[in-house]
């Protein structure tokens, strides 16, 4: 025997479980969305510290004294922009590591390298 | 005794199961559409990196000719000559297509002395070439 009102239970119960999958769908594709933007971002933050590095390695081979900051105080270093975004290089004087941070919108993404100089070399390159 | 659903239930349960599932369907075929749309972006992405990583590399070992341009960067490698331009919305490295129709947009070229900057899409970087 049915109670009267039950087709409408048994629908708002069917209704509950797809809206439940609607939801977790969206919500998927929202997640997809949001990382999917922050890879682009962060990829262009990254070749933008690149670009700080090889303009940074071009003041070094010019001049190997070429520096930045002074060890005192916090870095300020040199700033550089392109299209995409900018860069911050820093060489703090004396030190043979050059760091360089590239910045696409809110994303950050810092490089450095170390090197010897007389001819200019890289030693040693690492995302930090 | 009633047996069974009357009328009236069975009008409003299936005009609120119409609606849902027509609402369900709707909201499944935009995310599936979007779905599409980052996965389309994210292989761009991958196509845009490595059209990026090889033209650094060539870059990076080659001397920048004098003839190059905004649009058409000629580099000397190893005795060789390479071309980097967008030609028929293609990358174009000598006479060969690193990419299909549509994968780039836009690839330009800047100079200031020793670093060559490259604009490919949305991405910008500069590279030392090597030019002794």
């Amino acid at each position: 025997m049915r109670k009267s009102g039950s087709a409408l239970l048994i629908v708002i119960m069917v209704a509950s479980v797809l809206m439940t999958l609607a939801v977790i769908l969206t919500r998927i594709v929202y997640n997809y969305s949001v990382s999917e933007a922050l890879a682009a971002e962060r990829e262009k933050a990254f070749w933008l510290a690149e670009a700080g590095l090889e303009a940074g390695k071009v003041e070094l081979a010019r001049d190997p004294g070429w520096y930045t900051d002074l060890p005192s105080g916090p870095p300020v270093g040199h700033a550089g922009s392109l299209p995409s975004g900018s860069y911050q290089l820093v060489r703090v004087k004396d030190q043979n590591a050059l760091s360089a941070v590239g910045r696409s919108g809110r994303t950050k993404v810092a490089l450095e390298i170390t090197f010897s100089t007389g001819p200019f070399k890289t030693l040693s390159w690492s995302q930090i | 005794m009633k047996r069974g659903f009357t009328l009236v239930e069975m009008i409003v349960a299936l005009t609120l199961f119409s609606l849902l599932v027509g609402g369900l369907f709707y909201s499944l075929s935009g995310g599936l559409r979007n779905w599409r749309k980052i996965s389309r972006r994210a292989a761009l992405g991958q196509i845009r990196l490595i059209v990026a990583e090889r033209l650094c590399a060539d870059l990076r070992q080659g001397v920048v000719l004098p003839g190059s341009t905004s649009s058409e960067a000629i580099v000397r490698l190893d005795g060789d000559q390479v071309s980097y331009q967008l030609s028929a919305g293609k990358v174009k490295r000598n006479s060969a297509y690193l990419t299909v129709e549509g994968e780039i947009g836009r690839l330009e070229f800047a100079y200031h002395g020793r670093l060559t900057e490259v604009r490919l899409d949305g991405l910008s970087f500069e590279v030392q070439a090597r030019n002794e």
